[in-house]
């Protein structure tokens, strides 16, 4: 522990030695360990580890290629039940842990596959969101004026819309496909970033210390880019982390309804899409994508609760 | 301290009817419906050397002439001639290059650091904007000043959040100071630490004005620190310098019935004398809508019909002691 | 002064704070009475313990906040051990307490006359037409200019000092036998602040009402109080008649902060500044609290002030002092 030592009489103008006897705490690391305290910042960060190692290591994990037709290789039938060895399934049939799909695929590898697919999307769609809506936010905010007001209501237009909808009108327009799926979410998110980021800029704008670089002779761009973004982006965060979950969401059901990723591409949503009347007939084809969609949308979802607290300012003292 | 005489002290800075509006803006099209008068048409001089106190209640718009002056915000109409040269005559970026003459320290220490950089950047940075390329010598400058401002010099990685308060603030003044500014605008230095932690701040200011050649426009609600920092002290209300005066036996001197009230509020650490109050009545009235004639009528004690028509001149009452009152100018 | 018979006794009071990894002693082993008609102050800076030792009396520490140890006799009961609904009984009726910042202490969207008159409603059980009555009596008693309007306005549209004047006629409403008042006037100007220091003394005269003033203005003290707390790091370290502690101080730390303080009239070139500054609460040292910063320590005693904590020494006509040097001295 600390102790607070005897300080000699040289030192008499520097009192406020015994800050020197504490270690440096870093920002990060006090964010980290508050994350960690709590446990919607643990599950979630463990969720989201586990999803990213399986689409790391997809290659290695999947047992099957995840386009590959078994018809001719195995004697499988059409959507078939899952096979698992341990739970009695005979050990003369290859293992298919989630079973075979509608067109004789293997499931399992699928799964496996689809969160390449669904991370990929999440993470293009909203960094391309934030990038767009934070500067246009940030603009917005700095200049104030005419600026402010036609980008303000560019986003206002985007927001009337109902997000869903707005994104199967665009892909719709521009027709089907991941590409413009992604274009189609990234669009409709974007304002928020936006909207978030001007509010977030016009309050750090007043703050003293960036009145202090101006008093400095800071030039516009060297305020906004050293002392104001940086300062402006706890919210984006947290709101990019929790966006993630919802483009994915958002992909998967454009796929489901024919949209998005276009069979044979192993997204979950299409998978979910293409086997909905099934839901009695072969359950597991639905309820292994739908349980991949929730526990990936689920682990963003707490990973970013818990970054929002962990990031909260009144939390530092 | 020496009280130099008027005639061989020479001007830093000049302010000549400064003036500045703020709009009040309502409605679902922002029309003006009013004008806060923060700042209305001030006029006074800034020796070099010297530390005016600049002091008035809530409102009074002292906070704002502290920011006009080292020009945070632009006036509405005015002149300030600062070395001679007028700062409207400055492009945008011809006045950057000029701020490092003018600095100021802020009130909050909570909020006058970035928190997201080094204390070291924090410092730093003035003088990156102002061209000193080489590393080693921005170091050695930083390292001095924390000296100066009595820090060790090893803090430079540290974030602002691992100080306490008061050497926070310390660390706002090496800021300021590091680029050698000739005037200094402090804006309620001191009202945001503790009692024990304000001696040592405004010690540390004495002692960095007389080692750098400072001139302190020091700005304050506390009218007690103000007199015993200030070499002469402006009053202020409701956007105007009601008094200005040198700060030695200021207590007796001063002749404004607006100085007198402020004098008798303060709560003497005496429980020995019974203090005669002055007690006025009511608020501060808003700037929006300053009252006719002389702006403290409403409250004032003493007040004449007069008072309440015309507004007093700030005139000159005998040497270095100017005022705004009818009943002092007849 | 008037009769001995004491309103509150808080003995041997000790609040903790659940931080983490340890518990933080916010408040460590107070003890003290206040009369009927008296005011007593507790003075000292932040952190000091002072808002939390009011916290503790009324019942309204946070959800960290716990109290370990005493009792607070208020009328033959221990305040700490009554049921809650007693204790609401109590607040409000028998003991009041106003808060620093008015703004946040009123209901915003409530009138003011309901806010007032809900006091009335609520412990006097009076009908909502009574209490509107009642609660226009109080607002004139508070000195608040066109009550009758007033009624009717919404609390942001009050200035601080109205604010304030209206807190105070919530807490007198069901005529207490003891107001605590937390930094009352701090966030308040100069002169609105003698407005309101006057207003509680002459309602202190009329209904003898116990006031407990938390406060870290020296000057405030001297006014107001009949005897003063002076508190740091969470102990008492001087307490006793206003007079007696003003002119012969006995503590150090009182001593030093009385000298630090600019006061008005008595300008000096240097102020006596206290070096160093307060312990934090979680590395508090093992003897005395006040020993680093202490100018008056001498070889022989040092060991004692370094290796334990001094109990509060009693001199003279109730006045005590924490310090093992006036052991010494007596």
């Amino acid at each position: 522990m600390n102790k607070l030592g005897r300080v000699s009489e040289n030192l008499s103008k520097n009192l406020d030695e015994d800050l020197l006897l504490q270690e440096p705490v870093s920002v990060w690391k006090r964010i980290y360990k508050r994350l960690m305290s709590r446990r919607s910042g643990k599950i979630g960060l463990f969720l989201i580890g586990f999803v990213f190692f399986i689409a790391v290591a997809a290659p290695i994990i999947a047992p099957y290629d995840p386009q590959q037709v078994l018809i001719g290789k195995e004697k499988v039938k059409k959507r078939e039940a899952p096979c698992i060895h341990m739970l009695g399934c005979d050990i003369s049939k290859p293992a298919h842990l989630m079973g075979i799909d509608g067109n004789f695929r293997d499931q399992y590898s699928r799964i496996i596959y689809g969160s390449r697919i669904s991370l990929s999307i999440g993470f293009s769609t909203v960094s391309f969101a934030v990038i767009g809506g934070v500067l246009l936010g940030a603009l917005a905010a700095f200049f104030g004026g005419w600026i402010d007001n036609i980008i303000m209501r560019i986003m206002d237009v985007i927001l009337g819309f109902p997000s869903l909808l707005l994104a199967i009108a665009i892909v719709a327009v521009l027709g089907p496909g991941i590409r413009n799926a992604l274009l189609a979410i990234a669009i409709v998110t974007l304002p928020a970033y936006a909207r978030l980021t001007r509010a977030s800029v016009l309050s750090v704008k007043e703050l003293d210390f960036v009145k202090a670089s101006i008093t400095l002779g800071a030039s516009p761009t060297r305020l906004l880019l050293s002392r104001i973004l940086p300062n402006s982006l706890t919210p984006v965060v947290v709101l990019a982390t929790l966006g993630i979950a919802t483009a994915i969401l958002d992909a998967a059901g454009l796929s489901f309804l024919g949209l998005g990723a276009q069979p044979p591409t192993p997204e979950w949503g299409t998978m979910l899409g293409s086997e909905r009347n099934q839901v009695f007939s072969a359950p597991h084809l639905v309820f292994f994508p739908g349980i991949a969609i929730m526990i990936t949308v689920l682990g963003f979802n707490l990973f970013g609760d818990g970054l929002r607290d962990a990031l909260d300012p009144r939390l530092n003292n | 301290m020496l009280v130099k005489k008027r005639k061989s002290m020479k001007k830093l800075a000049e302010i000549k009817n400064l003036v500045k509006h703020f709009p009040v803006k309502k409605g679902l099209f922002k029309k003006t419906v009013g004008l806060v008068k923060a700042v209305d048409n001030i006029s006074f001089e800034i020796f070099k050397g010297e530390t005016l106190g600049l002091v008035g209640e809530s409102g009074c718009g002292k906070s704002t002439l502290g920011r006009l002056i080292i020009r945070l915000i632009n006036p509405t109409s005015g002149d300030i001639i600062f070395d001679n040269i007028n700062l409207n005559s400055y492009s945008n970026k011809e006045l950057r290059k000029q701020r490092q003459f003018f600095q100021m320290i802020f009130q909050d220490p909570n909020s006058s650091l970035d928190p997201r950089a080094t204390v070291g950047k924090s410092i730093e940075e003035g003088l990156i904007i102002h061209g000193i390329k080489d590393n080693m010598e921005r170091q050695k400058r930083i390292k001095e000043m924390l000296n100066l401002v009595g820090i060790s010099a090893n803090v430079t990685e540290r974030f602002p959040h691992e100080f306490s308060g008061g050497q926070r603030q310390r660390i706002g003044i090496a800021r300021a100071l590091i680029l050698k500014p000739k005037l200094v605008v402090c804006d309620e230095p001191v009202s945001s630490l503790d009692v024990s932690v304000q001696a040592q701040v405004l010690n540390l200011l004495n002692e960095l004005k007389n080692e750098l050649s400072l001139t302190l426009l020091f700005i304050s609600h506390n009218l007690s620190v103000v007199e015993n920092v200030s070499d002469r002290i402006a009053i202020m209300y409701l956007g105007q310098i009601i008094e200005l005066l040198d700060s030695s036996k200021f207590a007796v001197n001063c002749k404004h019935p607006y100085s007198k009230v402020l004098l008798s509020a303060i709560p003497v650490p005496n429980p020995n004398i019974q203090k005669e109050r002055i007690i006025v009545k009511g608020d501060v009235p808003s700037p929006i809508n300053p009252p006719n004639g002389c702006r403290f009528h409403t409250r004032c004690p003493v007040v004449i019909s007069k008072c309440t028509m015309n507004e007093p001149l700030f005139t000159e009452l005998s040497q270095n002691h100017k005022a705004s009152c009818h009943l002092l100018t007849n | 002064m008037s009769k001995q018979s004491a309103q509150l006794e808080v003995k041997n009071l000790t609040t903790c704070f659940r931080t983490g990894t340890e518990n933080v002693t916010a408040v460590d082993d107070i003890s003290f009475s206040v009369n009927k008609g008296e005011t007593l102050c507790i003075v000292g800076e932040s952190g000091c313990g002072k808002s939390v030792s009011a916290l503790s009396i009324m019942g309204l520490l946070p959800p960290a906040g716990y109290v370990k140890s005493g009792s607070v006799n208020f009328q033959n009961n221990n305040l700490l051990s009554v049921s809650s609904s007693q204790l609401e009984k109590l607040r409000g009726n028998r003991i009041s307490m106003i808060f620093q910042d008015p703004g946040s202490s009123l209901n915003p969207v409530m009138k003011i006359g309901d806010q007032v008159g809900e006091i009335f409603r609520i412990h006097l059980k009076m009908s909502k037409k009574e209490s509107l009555e009642k609660a226009l009596g109080m607002l004139k008693q508070v000195e608040i200019p066109d009550p009758e309007s007033r009624m009717l306005t919404y609390p942001h549209e009050l200035s601080g000092g109205m604010a304030q004047r209206v807190m105070i006629a919530m807490a007198l409403s069901c005529n207490p036998d003891i107001l605590i008042a937390d930094e009352p006037t701090t966030a308040l100007d100069v002169t609105i602040q003698s407005q309101i220091l006057n207003l509680m003394t002459q309602i202190q005269k009329k209904t003898e009402t116990a006031i407990i003033l938390i406060t870290h203005d020296l000057g405030v003290v001297a006014e107001m109080a009949d005897k003063v707390l002076v508190m740091y790091c969470g102990q008492i370290v001087e307490h006793g008649d206003v007079k007696t502690v003003f002119n012969s101080p006995v503590h150090p730390y009182t001593k030093a902060l009385m000298k630090s303080i600019p006061i008005i009239g008595k300008k000096t070139k240097k102020l006596d500044a206290i070096p160093g500054r307060v312990p934090s609460l979680d590395m508090l040292p093992k003897g005395c609290r006040f020993e680093q910063r202490c100018s008056e320590k001498n070889i022989q005693i040092t060991p004692d002030c370094q290796g334990r904590i001094p109990p509060i020494f009693n001199l003279n006509n109730n006045h005590g002092s924490r310090c093992w040097l006036k052991k010494e001295n007596q």
